[in-house]
């Protein structure tokens, strides 16, 4: 898949580029509503979200509520910047190979 | 979602990107309780007050000074003390929903300089006050429907505008029927939309939780 090369590979995978996804339209979320949504196990949700923290892309925040643990996310601006370019680079490709 | 896969094609990915995005903006929706209690209200206040006026009972504002203690209390429970008495878990925060809550508070805070200035000027029993209230209540439906893109509150809000024009056109000539043009509105622009929205509140939370994607 030379023709993809170019495209973050941080986002080009299908659960981070699925959570990203979700976060980019939010102000924040909680690590239940991305499970929900993307239908991800607890613990791969949780490696992949890491990886994101990692890149930058998204902040987490662990707290407690009423006793019970919480874990939000929300993405950063760099986070927006590079979904941003990649969802352009995609596009690029999609209409070149048409 | 099985563990990560190396590769996917661009098509997928597209794809992918629009399914989550879908998700996310089902996530920026409105139960519609809370206009369903202010429009029953409204509408029932209006009701009452028409058939007191038939029924030539003197007291008819009284039933708005019920409904003004009334909405004043909901209002303080709504915004300061439901979160102390339900344990409410918000999944997720959404701009819009933000915004649209900061708009249910700027409404309030102008419906009550408004009705305190009706009463101030003495128009509040010339039937007049009412137009106001309608182009109040009008401004809020069109802000919450284009938000939560629901054609019904946008329709109800060009309902109330109407009422409220024909309201300044005839003046008083509308006598006590100004209340039934005011009830009609509300019905129109709160309690239609309202119901609807509950019964597709309950739908769409069945669908986005059990709606998951295989990849």
């Amino acid at each position: 898949m030379s023709e993809f090369k170019e495209l973050d590979p941080v986002l080009h995978s299908q659960l981070r580029l699925a959570v990203v996804s979700l976060l980019i339209g939010v102000k924040e979320a909680e690590f239940i509503f991305l499970k929900e949504k993307t239908g991800a196990t607890a613990g791969n949700l949780s490696v992949q979200l890491q990886k994101l923290r990692e890149a930058g892309y998204i902040d987490i925040v662990k707290q407690f509520k009423d006793n019970y643990p919480q874990t939000i996310c929300k993405i950063t601006i760099s986070g927006i910047k590079a979904f941003d370019k990649y969802v352009k680079n995609l596009q690029s490709y999609l209409s070149a190979g048409k | 979602m099985n563990k990560e896969k190396p590769s996917i094609s661009g098509e997928e990915s597209l794809r992918l990107i629009e399914q989550m995005i879908g998700r996310a903006r089902a996530a920026e929706k409105d139960s519609g309780r809370g206009w369903i209690v202010w429009g029953w209200l409204l509408f029932l206040t209006s009701i009452i007050h028409y058939g007191m006026i038939k029924a030539g009972i003197q007291k008819g504002n009284m039933v708005w000074q019920i409904f003004g203690v009334t909405a004043a209390l909901l209002f303080i429970y709504e915004q300061f003390l439901r979160k102390y008495f339900v344990k409410a878990v918000v999944k997720v925060k959404t701009y819009t929903n933000e915004l649209v809550s900061k708009l249910g508070v700027a409404f309030f805070i102008s419906l009550t300089i408004l009705v305190y200035g009706n009463i101030r000027l003495g128009i509040n029993n010339t039937g007049l006050n009412f137009g106001y209230l309608l182009i109040l209540y009008g401004f809020w439906m069109f802000i919450h429907g284009s938000a939560f893109r629901y054609r019904l509150l946008i329709v109800g809000a060009v309902i109330n505008w109407a009422g409220a024009l024909v309201i300044f056109y005839f003046k008083e000539k509308l006598g006590a029927e100004v209340l039934l043009l005011h009830a009609f509105c509300v019905a129109m622009g709160y309690l239609v939309p309202g119901h609807i929205a509950l019964i597709k509140y309950g739908k769409a939370d069945s669908l986005t939780s059990g709606d998951q994607v295989t990849l």
